[in-house]
């Protein structure tokens, strides 16, 4: 019992805070994160914005998003041929009802069979 | 090679209901009971032919086979293609339900005459049954085309030219069919021969002649 409590006591508590620092202090993790928000915040609105660079930034995305919006165009088309085509379950329930109305067929004359069999014996 | 819906005026769409519907009566009392699991297989085979897509350049058509369900069915073809595109018409979009009986005509009597033709060509031989099967393979496919172009006719539109359209869009499925037909029948030749005789010996033993 005396040796689990000097255990969580002594190295435990001091792994803890060993975690803690290094969570808060290298970059990248939540601490940097959340720190990092507020200078970008301040730089934007410190420096003059260089319309240039945002010109050329504005025309990449928007030739990103047309390429982006062309793919979708084509997929869009893609899946509409797909779907004006009969799929597997319309090819299987055709041939079912195929099968099953003639199996009908196949059963009425074979019961008007036997009654007029049984009728002239 | 499918008729859709609206492109026939009404009087011929219904007078080809009326002309389909009573070719498949007669050709229901001639189906015998007995031959019905067969009717069923080829109606689904024929059902099932229509996806096989044949790309041709730029357009695709697909495969028709009326010679092979004339040759294997002889008079319950007409009842074989009717349900068939009945199906085809719900299921598949092909063609449209007011243009079903132009569409059965259009296909049902090529597969009539296509069985007509092979009992009246075929010889003893299996040479013989093989050109057969491809002379009724390659005219039943363009037999259709005539027949589309025909009623397209009664519709307004100039019979030779869609006549020559529809039969140069389907010259290579006018081949194919004439190859898989004389393929087929080469091989019912050696392998089950009755399958190409019995369609056409008439016992009249079919549902109808019992009725009392």
């Amino acid at each position: 019992m005396k040796s689990i409590r000097q255990l969580v006591c002594g190295p435990a508590r001091t792994v803890l805070v060993l975690a803690l620092l290094f969570w808060l202090l290298v970059p990248g993790g939540l601490g940097a994160q959340s720190r990092s928000v507020s200078h970008n915040g301040s730089a934007a609105i410190d420096k003059p914005v260089d319309c240039r660079t945002l010109l050329t930034v504005l025309k990449e995305q928007q030739r990103r998003n047309q390429r982006d919006f062309r793919r979708l165009q084509r997929e869009l088309v893609a899946l509409k041929q797909q779907l004006s085509e009969p799929g597997i379950n319309e090819i299987l329930g055709g041939i079912g009802y195929i099968l099953g109305l003639f199996g009908v067929a196949f059963y009425v004359s074979a019961r008007r069979r036997e009654k007029s069999e049984r009728q002239g014996g | 090679m499918h008729i859709s819906d609206g492109v026939l005026p009404t009087s011929v769409a219904i007078g080809s209901y009326v002309a389909a519907a009573v070719l498949a009566t007669w050709s229901m009392r001639k189906t015998r009971a007995e031959d019905l699991p067969k009717v069923a297989v080829v109606t689904a085979s024929f059902f099932v032919a229509s996806l096989v897509h044949v790309s041709l350049g730029p357009t695709s058509v697909h495969l028709l086979i009326p010679g092979v369900v004339g040759v294997l069915l002889g008079p319950s073809a007409f009842l074989a293609v009717a349900l068939g595109l009945f199906l085809q018409s719900i299921l598949f979009q092909f063609g449209g339900l007011t243009a079903l009986g132009a569409n059965s005509l259009m296909m049902g009597c090529p597969a009539l005459f296509a069985g007509w033709l092979f009992h009246a060509i075929k010889g003893k031989t299996l040479k013989q049954h093989v050109i057969a099967g491809v002379v009724v393979g390659a005219s039943g496919t363009a037999l259709a085309a005539v027949f589309l172009a025909l009623l397209l006719f009664t519709g307004g539109e100039d019979f030779f030219a869609v006549a020559k359209l529809a039969l140069a869009a389907h010259i290579p499925v006018i081949i194919i069919e004439g190859a898989i037909t004389g393929f087929l029948v080469s091989f019912l030749y050696k392998v089950k021969p009755e399958l190409l005789y019995l369609p056409f010996t008439a016992k009249g033993n079919g549902p109808a002649t019992n009725d009392p």
